[in-house]
């Protein structure tokens, strides 16, 4: 691999002085990761193959098992590894430097808005609260009647629209389950967005909560399920994460604005909105 | 820090799905620091990563469900399709060969009217 073919991938940002513990993590296929210092922060980093990115661009399909979906999991894994040693701010999925020395560069350029974002998201982790329909089995079922059943075209549309007043009516129920358990820990916790997969989905939504106490927020999750019926719903709550949809980027634009006069890149939709005041939801359609 | 990351004892019973791909790429992407100017992967090459990313999404466990299975004849998407397509191709070429091979060597159909 070439220096023109190399990249350099971070994949957090924290503080030097607590990110010093790395052992043997890897990042993108399998490369080690390093730590990129300038002044008081730090940079993770690790080599990357340039082609490997043009490559999974030019690839007709994506699975499972394709080089683009273990490079999120690499990204996911390192990002894990240093909110473990200490709060981190995560990279957006495919930050690449042309060189290592770039990094710190950035580093020093966005020292302070990126301190003065540790400084507000510290001691605060991302929790997801994953709520489900416990039916969606009887969904499916209601989808394989409208394939199989339709003998004539009037039949078909009849179970067409059968099978779509069931999704709405499927959607409503999860909406208002979510709604419930927002209010229920809105008060324990410094910030929501609730995200609704893209594909039409309608039977996951996940909420995804900035937590500064998460003894709190399980007994308030834990008082709402005893106040409220959930029967029907399945929950799962995970974490702690990085803290992926609340770190803001305004004030890193402003920094690249004020010294370059660059133009304005596009907002982000979660950062946007997660000012909003303590408890009230952000939809997010993904 | 309070723990590694771990379900919590919520909710109904249901399957630890934290480390499916389709839930590491909810957390993911389209999330984090953007710092443009320097990076050499540029945000449009990101956004059509991503775009694939988010086709894996909606496809594994939900489009089946719905009933929605079209980027299986996409060649864009599909690996079998892609296959299909390369054999019709094949095909074609194929056929073109066999007549054009029997153009020439067919005096009436070549020769046309020779008087």
């Amino acid at each position: 691999m070439s220096s023109e073919d190399t990249g350099y991938y971070v994949y957090a940002v924290g503080e030097a002085a607590a990110l010093t513990d790395l052992g043997d993590l890897r990042g993108i296929d399998d490369a080690p990761v390093t730590r990129e210092v300038h002044g008081p922060l730090c940079g993770l980093a690790s080599a990357v193959d340039l082609a490997a990115f043009r490559d999974a661009q030019q690839a007709g399909g994506v699975s499972e098992t394709s080089w683009l979906a273990g490079a999120v999991r690499a990204h996911e894994r390192v990002a894990l590894h240093a909110l473990r040693c200490a709060p981190v701010l995560p990279m957006r999925f495919g930050t690449v430097y042309a060189h290592a020395d770039d990094i710190g560069a950035m580093l020093r350029r966005h020292q302070a808005s990126l301190t003065a974002e540790l400084h507000r998201l510290a001691g605060c982790t991302e929790w997801c609260l994953k709520v489900q329909l416990d039916d969606a089995g009887e969904r499916r079922e209601t989808v394989a009647a409208v394939a199989h059943a339709p003998a004539s075209g009037t039949a078909w549309l009849l179970s067409r629209q059968a099978a779509l007043h069931a999704r709405n009516e499927h959607g409503d129920r999860l909406s208002e389950c979510v709604e419930t358990l927002r209010e229920a820990v809105a008060p324990a916790v410094r910030d929501i967005v609730v995200s609704r997969p893209a594909g039409g989905r309608t039977d996951v939504i996940r909420v995804w909560l900035l937590v500064d106490d998460v003894q709190r927020l399980h007994a308030a999750f834990d008082g709402a399920r005893a106040r409220h019926s959930t029967a029907g719903f399945g929950m799962e709550l995970t974490g702690p994460w990085p803290a992926y949809h609340f770190v803001r980027t305004d004030a890193l634009r402003d920094d690249l604005n004020a010294s370059r006069d660059h133009p304005s890149a596009p907002r982000d939709e979660a950062s946007d909105d997660t000012s909003a005041l303590r408890g009230s939801a952000t939809e997010v359609s993904r | 820090m309070t723990a590694l990351p771990d379900s919590g004892n919520f909710g109904a019973p249901s399957a630890r799905s934290a480390d499916s791909l389709a839930d590491i790429l909810e957390r993911v992407l389209d999330k984090g620091i953007v710092i443009a100017g320097d990076v050499v992967v540029n945000v449009l090459d990101i956004e059509l990563l991503t775009l694939k990313l988010r086709l894996l999404i909606a496809s594994v466990d939900t489009a089946k469900q719905m009933g929605i299975d079209w980027w299986q004849d996409d060649p864009f998407l599909s690996r079998d399709a892609r296959s299909l397509e390369r054999e019709n191709q094949q095909l074609r070429q194929r056929l073109e060969q066999l007549e054009s091979g029997s153009a020439q060597s067919d005096p009436t159909a070549s020769g046309g009217d020779r008087g």
